[in-house]
This record gives structure tokens, sequence and C-alpha cells, in this order.
């Protein structure tokens, strides 16, 4: 097990050089500098002169090669500094940027995904034990609709009800203007009434193929001798479901937690965008389109090194939950 | 399992290893003592950036003052002079008539926006502290105001800074006589001397001072500092020095006589007191406790100030006290508003939502929306809707330097193909107005009377095209020309940004339309900066476009002047450039509008661009707001502005 783990780290490390090295050789090499939005200003008798452009271009080494370039990245990345932004909208450290957007992106996919995993597994239990009736069929027809309707429409919909016809829930935002003179439990309930519309947008779409998943993989257990000889042996139908199919259906489930962890800090660029959520996925986007380089590896290096992890992580669990496997 | 833990350990470090970057190092504040930080402002040297090191200014004022002859230049206190202006004004229909109106011509938008204009008063009443939900599509970049370049930056640095002049709603500069009391200019306009007011104060208390212009000055053109401000440096090419006499009086000293030396005191301020040790500590103007304190709370000099920041969500600002008060006495005019909150709502979808809920005071509205989701009983529940001709234009901008349009009779085939009907009733909705050059005809620098529109005229375009070589020589149904011994098939590209649908339905048009004489142009849209890297490198056909206002002909010299920085189609007449130099220095205002009057003649037969439309500012105004009138460059950015708006009591 150790040599494996060993080796994957081993591999893993050139990994992310290899990932990071390419990522900053496309985005160097994409058309456009980080120059190419700043010299233009909103006033249009104002222009960045050249002299600005030729201090920024050295600052930031864009006058040198990409490759000499990625390696005063690297040497940075090494001594612990990410850099700065260079775009004019956000000049502060990359850790700093990105350290502010995490929580919020966050907030919204681990609730969900905690929410997606609730809601789930009693419906993924339903349509197994109900399987080829007209309830799991009217579930799982529902379900698929879901999956299919785009979240940018049911946004609008559920935006214009919830909050424009009924005025319950706040159209887009975080926090409300007085969220810092409200009480703890105040403040909770404007987070939660925040949250609401997104989270319902971000995890609908999932349940579908979430509720899938554990059928197939309970329909495929309950096959299985054990489960026959409980039932043989007296076990309600139910407890052999929950209890004796369940429990070993968890392991791939638990896998796809592991997998999912670098879903989790993407975010999801629409949403984010029409709830103006300050998240992870708004920042990747606007960062690309502005070519602000130190911003854009500095996501690139927390989700590659994320994703080894999430890998790692689902290959271990694997092996811890089920004896079967080994990796000797 | 040890096992697995162990391994799972080294992992772990490793992951934290190379997330250690991740959690990123603060520079603390400055524990400098005194003497250190006295010590560091030297070491900085300040007056490192003067662009005339060697120019030394008069000694003492009476010294200026017996060198020149001044003359007394318009300072205005917008809103006591607003005030005056609508003295014996009568709207047309009161403003709950005019809420009732849903307008179908210019002729109702006219009668709003008259209606509208008017200031609180005991029939019309305002509402006590209200407050001013305003929209903003997007963050603003800081609140610093030497950092701004973004509208959001240019609304809050409207709204909460200083600066010494400002302009009037048809935007000819004037002094702001909230900040100053007199401004002369000498008779070349060389040299200009301000006085500014003795009771203005920074939001911590301390005077405001002559030496704040000074400091500010030189801070923005400090080398070690200019990668910090991205729009203001430029502003003020062509200044010598900015001089404080006293703590009352600064002088500007110009390197040219012009008169848009007037425009160059618009630069806001920041405190000298606070920002000249500040820069010396923290060069980033970034990482400091103080910087970082001043992106949250910062100290400003303007009738607002800031009580909270959200990023990408809000930005609330509060009347200060101080600003229009002393002593118990009112020295200024009191703003309308208590409270201006600047809602950052991105998504255009969603600010109009917001608007038709009524969260919104005001909000622009897109072209594409104006006719459908602007237009129902929901919206004008409680919004109302103005539109106004902006002197902003949309372009197909040719590459002069191709084979395709090097030719003036090409360029010229082109403007007479297309069918601006289509374009302007059909795809826009009749929503903007045709085009007929850079100048929108309403403006004094554009030529009188108006030159007259191009037209769809095929016919026309065929003659010009065969004048310029091009025909149809293998019959193959594209245009052709021999150019060096080879033959070239007229088909180009038309670039376009994406995510634009009425861009996408313009290009489509323009290319039906050429297509209509034998041309090919393919529509290709490009990401908003692979577009802008294209243009500026000049790597294009032909470029769908636009350009804002910026109020003085002067600054057009960087889109038409020969190797201009924004001259992405090359165009080049040595006669237009001689015509700008002549205009930048021409002081007498009727004779300097000839020479402008001539550059749109010469553009309007070079035909480097076909203008296709002018911009028409939309917005929305909740039922409830008053006072707002549009300047050719939108509702806020002239005297008073933003200021003059006001909230009426609510029924």
């Amino acid at each position: 097990m150790l040599t494996y783990i060993a080796r994957r780290l081993f591999i893993g490390v050139f990994t992310i050089l290899a990932v990071t090295c390419l990522v900053y050789g496309l985005i160097r090499n994409m058309p456009g500098t980080p120059l190419t939005q700043m010299t233009e200003t909103a006033n249009v008798r104002q222009m960045m002169d050249e002299r600005q452009q030729e201090e920024l271009m050295k600052q930031y080494h864009l006058d040198k090669h990409w490759i000499v370039g990625y390696g005063y990245w690297l040497g940075n990345v090494f001594q612990g500094d990410l850099g700065r932004g260079i775009n004019f909208s956000d000049r502060r450290r990359v850790t700093t940027i990105i350290g502010t957007r995490l929580p919020n992106t966050l907030k919204l996919t681990v609730t969900s995904l905690l929410l997606t995993y609730m809601l789930c597994i009693p419906m993924g239990l339903y349509s197994t034990a109900k399987n080829a009736t007209p309830g799991e069929r009217t579930l799982a027809i529902t379900l698929y609709i879901l999956y299919a309707l785009p979240t940018f429409v049911a946004a609008i919909y559920l935006n214009l009800f919830f909050a424009v016809k009924l005025d319950w829930l706040p159209l887009s935002g975080m926090t409300s203007e007085n969220y810092s003179s409200l009480s703890t439990l105040g403040k909770t309930w404007d987070v939660l009434k925040h949250v609401i519309l997104p989270i319902t947008c971000l995890t609908y779409g999932s349940l579908a193929y979430y509720t899938r998943f554990i059928k197939a993989n309970m329909l495929e257990t309950i096959q299985q001798d054990y489960i026959r000889t409980a039932l043989a042996k007296g076990v309600s139908p139910r407890r052999a479901l929950v209890v004796h199919a369940f429990r070993n259906s968890l392991i791939p489930l638990l896998t796809l937690v592991g997998l999912t962890l670098p879903a989790l800090l993407a975010g999801s660029v629409i949403l984010e965008s029409i709830y103006q959520w300050d998240g992870i996925g708004r920042l990747f986007i606007e960062k690309i389109s502005q070519r602000d380089y130190p911003v854009i590896m500095g996501l690139v290096l927390m989700f590659s090194v994320m994703t080894l992890i999430g890998q790692l992580l689902a290959d271990v669990l694997y092996a811890v939950v089920d004896p079967r496997i080994t990796y000797s | 399992m040890t096992v697995v833990r162990g391994a799972l350990g080294i992992h772990l470090f490793f992951s934290l290893l190379m997330l250690t970057a991740l959690v990123g190092c603060t520079s603390g504040a400055s524990d400098l003592s005194p003497e250190e930080l006295k010590q560091a402002i030297e070491e900085f040297n300040f007056d490192e950036g003067l662009p005339f090191p060697d120019f030394t200014p008069p000694a003492t004022l009476e010294e200026l003052d017996s060198a020149n002859k001044w003359s007394d230049k318009t300072v205005v206190d917008p809103l006591p002079h607003l005030d005056e202006e609508l003295k014996d004004f009568k709207p047309p229909m009161t403003p709950a008539e005019a809420c009732e109106i849903r307008p179908k011509d210019d002729a109702d938008y006219k009668k709003i926006l008259q209606s509208m204009r008017i200031q609180p008063s005991k029939e019309n009443p305002a509402e006590q502290d209200a407050s001013w939900v305003h929209h903003e599509n997007g963050d603003v970049n800081s609140l610093n105001p030497l950092r701004m370049s973004s509208v959001g930056d240019f609304f809050y640095v409207y709204i909460c800074g200083v600066s010494a002049t400002t302009s009037t709603i048809d935007l000819e500069s004037v002094g702001d006589g909230r900040f100053i009391k007199t401004w002369e200019g000498n008779e070349d306009n060389t040299i200009q001397k301000v006085v500014i007011r003795d009771d203005l104060t920074w939001s911590d208390g301390t005077p405001i001072t002559a030496y704040d212009w000074e400091f500010t000055y030189k801070v923005l053109l400090h080398p070690k500092l200019s990668v910090m401000f991205p729009a203001l440096p430029s502003s003020l090419d062509k200044v010598k020095l900015i001089k404080a006499y006293d703590d009352h009086t600064f002088v500007i000293f110009h390197e040219m006589s012009s008169p848009v030396n007037d425009m160059k005191l618009e630069f806001p301020i920041v405190p000298k007191h606070l920002y000249e040790s500040a820069i010396a500590v923290d060069p980033t103007l970034t990482d400091s406790d103080f910087f970082l304190e001043q992106e949250i709370h910062p100290t400003v000099g303007g009738p607002y100030e800031v009580t909270q920041r959200d990023r990408n969500q809000r930005i609330v600002l509060k009347r200060r006290e101080s600003f229009y008060m002393k002593d118990g006495k009112q020295i200024q005019a009191k703003p309308h508003f208590a409270e201006i909150r600047m809602e950052i709502i991105e998504n255009p979808n969603q600010a109009l939502l917001a608007m038709t809920a009524g969260k919104l005071d005001d909000s622009q509205i897109s072209a594409t929306k104006w006719d459908t989701e602007a237009n129902t009983a929901e919206f004008y529940e409680k919004n109302i809707k103005v539109k106004h001709i902006a002197w902003s234009e949309g372009h197909i901008a040719w590459n002069t330097e191709t084979p395709y349009f090097n030719d003036s009779r090409t360029r010229r085939a082109m403007s007479h193909a297309i069918d601006y009907d289509a374009i302007i009733n059909g795809i826009m909705k009749g929503i903007h107005e045709q085009a007929n050059g850079p100048f929108h005809p309403s403006a004094w620098f554009a030529p009188q009377p108006s030159l007259p529109m191009y037209d769809t005229d095929l016919a026309k375009s065929r003659e010009l095209l065969t004048e310029a070589g091009w025909t149809d020589s293998d019959s193959d149904g594209i245009l052709d020309k021999e150019i060096d011994g080879k033959k070239v098939a007229f088909s180009f590209q038309l670039m376009h940004p994406a995510g634009s649908p009425v861009s996408e339905q313009i290009a489509r048009q323009v290319s039906n339309d050429l297509g209509k004489l034998g041309i090919k142009a393919e529509p290709r849209q490009f990401e908003w900066t692979v577009l802008q890297d294209k243009a500026r490198s000049h790597n294009f056909d032909a470029l769908m476009a636009g350009w804002g206002a910026g109020g003085d002909p002067f600054s057009t010299d960087n889109i038409y002047g020969t190797g201009a920085p924004r001259n992405y189609g090359q165009y080049s007449n040595p006669e237009v450039d001689k015509l700008y130099k002549l205009g930048l220095a021409e002081l007498d205002r009727e004779k300097r509008a000839k020479h402008y009057h001539d550059i749109a003649k010469i553009l309007y037969e070079d035909q480097p661009y076909t203008w296709l439309y002018y911009r028409a500012d939309l917005y929305g105004f909740n039922k409830r707001m008053r006072g707002y009138q549009f300047s050719p460059t939108g509702p806020w950015f002239y005297e008073p502005g933003a200021f003059s708006v006001w909230k009426a009591q609510s029924e």
C-alpha cells in the first residue's frame, strides 16, 4: 500500500508540474495579454501610456519567453508566493483573492452536496424497493425532467416567482445591506434566505444522477447471495435493503465523494453570475478574460492539487472500507 | 491501516507544501517612528516623476501675479446654480402625469425628461433623509480615487471625491464651486491659478489644502507608482507642474497654450497628510494596513463617505454632515440623499427583475430588453423609462492597410451598400439613430448644416467599386482585382465581439448587403480580449465596434490621427493630423470648431469607418425619482448630474 501511495505521490508531483506548465504555456500563448484590457478605460480621453505598459510588462515578466515566465512563477511558488493580481480590478495577493472567494463557493457547493446526498439516498432506496412500479417511474421521470432543465431557465422562473411575485427571497447577492447590524439569528436567517435559490438550482440537476447511481448499485447488491440468505433467515425486506444491502452500496458512493472534491472548489459560473455570488467560478472566468496570469495559475494549482488529493483519497477510502481491495 | 494512514499523511504533507503558497502572506502596518517615516518620505522622493525637473516656477504669488494678466474662468456651485436656472422653469406636466406615460416616441421621452427636471419644492416635496439605490453592473476597481478606471469607479469618485473642476451638462469645463472659490487663466491659458475654499475638510477632520493638489499630481506621475494608475496620468499629459503657493492657492503650469488645458484639473485628489507616509512605506498601494483600510473606509473630501463595502455586492455611501455644516452653520447645499447605495448586479436579467420588483431606483437597460421585458405592465407599475441620445457611436472600422480597404472609393462603396433601414429600424427597432460621422450632429464641433447620411445606393457602390478596380473578371460571382500581379478576390472577415446578439445580427445583415455586390464578408465573432488584441495589432480586415463620448473632440485624434494608439484601422491623412494640431492649440471657440468641422468633412469623404448609429442612453427610473437630466455622456458625470437627483415623498 505504502509503495502504491509513494508511487502515486511521485507521479503527482510531475502531474502538477506538467499541468501548471501546460496551462501557463497555453494562457501565455492565447491572443491578448493582461494589458489588453487594462489599457482601455471607461473614459475615452484616458489611456495607459507606453511607459506604464512597458513597466508592467517588465514587472510581470511578460517581456520574456513564456517558459522563463513559468520559471519565475514556479520559483515564487516554492517560496510560498503566488504573486498578486495584474488587472487593476484587483491588485491584491493571489492568495487573498482566492482566499476571500473560496468560502463563498464552499458555502454553496458543500451545502448542495449534502442536500443532494440527503435527498438521493432515500430516493435511491425507494426506487430500488419500488422498482418498476408507477411510483418509481414517476419519480424517475420527474428527476430526468429536472436533469434536462437548464439551471439558468429554472433560475429565471424561481426568481420571478419567489423574489419578484411573492417577494419572499432576495433576487441576488450573498447578504442584505443591513447584515452587519443583525443579531446572530438574524444573520443566519439572512444567509439562509440568500442561499435558498442558488442552492436549489445547484442541487436539483444532480438529483437524477445520484439517485440513479444509488439505485443501480443497490439493484446489483440485492441480487447477491448474502441478501437472499438474510431474507431466508427471516430478516425483514426493509432491514435487508437498508442495513445489509445499502451498507455495501455505500462503497462506490464514498469514492464518488473523493472525486467530487475538485468540483466543490470550482463553483458554478452560471449560478454565481446569476445570483451575484462572489465565488471561484466567476473569478476563474473573469480572470481568464482579463488574462490575469497569476490568479489563473493560482486557481489551476489549487484545482490540480485538490484533484490529486481527491483521486488518491477515493482510492485509499476504497481500500479502507472494502477489505477485498488491496494495493499490495 | 496504519500504513495507509502514514501514507496519507505523507501525501497531505506534500499537498500542504504545495499549498503553502495559498496560505499567503500579508504585510503589516508601518511600525516606523516619526523620524524614520520622515526619512522614508525623503528617500521616496515624490519629485522624481516631474516631467520638467528643470522648470522653475515663480517663487512667490506676487511674482507670478506681476508677470501675468489673469482673467476669470467660470466657477459654479452646482445645486444653487441649478435652482437659479430652474427659477422660472415650467415643466410641461406634473411628475405624476409623466409617470403615467408609456413612451412611444422621442416626443414622449422629451416630455418625461422635461417634467422630471424639477427640484424639490413645497408643491413637490422631497422625502427627508431618503436612500437612493443605484445600480452598477460591476464592482469598483478600488476606492482609491487615483486608481479609478471603470464606470463604477467614476460614479464613486464623482459622489465622494474632490476635484477642482467639473463640466456642465453641455460638457464645458467649469470650476466646481463646492471646492474652489476662483479659477483664473493667463492670456494664453498656459498658467491657471486656483483658490480653493477655506472651509473644506477631509472626512478625518483635517483641512483640505492646495498642497493636496500638488501632492496628488506628483503621485500620479511618480515612476514607482504609475503602474497602479490606469487612467489618470494620461489626463495630465502636457502639464508641466502643479505648485501650491499657500494653503489655499495652487497654480497649474501647462506645456502649451490650449483650450483643453481647462480639462486637466478634473482629476480627484487624495489627502497628502495620510498618503505621503503611507506611500513611502508601501508603494504597492495595496498591502499595508492603511491601504487595506482605505479600501473599506476611505478618507474622502466630497459630500458622501463610505460606510460599508461588500466586494462585488454593494457600497453604501452616507451623507457627510461635516461637508455641508460647520460650527452649526450650513456652508454648502445639503445633498438630497442621506444615503446612496451602489448595488452591484452584473447579470442584466437580474438587474431588470430587481428594477421591476422596485428594488432599484435606477438602472441602465439594454436595447434588447427595451421593448420587451422593460415594456411590461409589471415594469411600468413601479418604474418609468427614459431615453436620450448620447454622443457615442457604433461603426465598422476598415483596415486601410489591407488591399480591400486601402482606397477611399472602396470604403465609400461599403457605406453605400449597407441597408441602414434594416439595421436601425429592423434590428435596433428604431431605438438608436443613424450616424454620419464621429461627431454627433448636435455637438458644437459637428459640421452645420449636418452632413447628409450615407444612403443605401447599390448602383453608386458598384460604380465606386469599378472605379477602384474591383470587377468580377472570372464571373464566379465574387469581385476581384489584380494586385501586384496576383488576382485577389474581395473576400474578407468582418470581426465582431462575441456575446452580443445585436452585433451578430448587424454583422449578418452587412454580410448579406455586401453579398449583393459580389463581396464575400464573413462575420466572425471573437472573445472581447482576442478582439482587442487583434484590433491593436491591426490584425483584421473589418471590425465592428463603438466609441464613447469624451466631450471634447480633441481626444478623437487618438482614433483618427496617424499612428495613434486607438487608430486600429491605420487610417492616415496628413490634413486631418494638421487640423487636430490646430484644434488643440486654438483658443477661439469658433475658429476651433471650424477645424473639427473640417476634420468631420474629410472623414466623411475618406470613410475610415462606416458609422452605423449613435447610441441612445436607455435608463429605467423608479417612479419616485426626480431631477435627472442627461448630458451627452449620460445622467451622472456633469454638474450637478447625480447630485440633482432626488426622491419624492411616497403617496
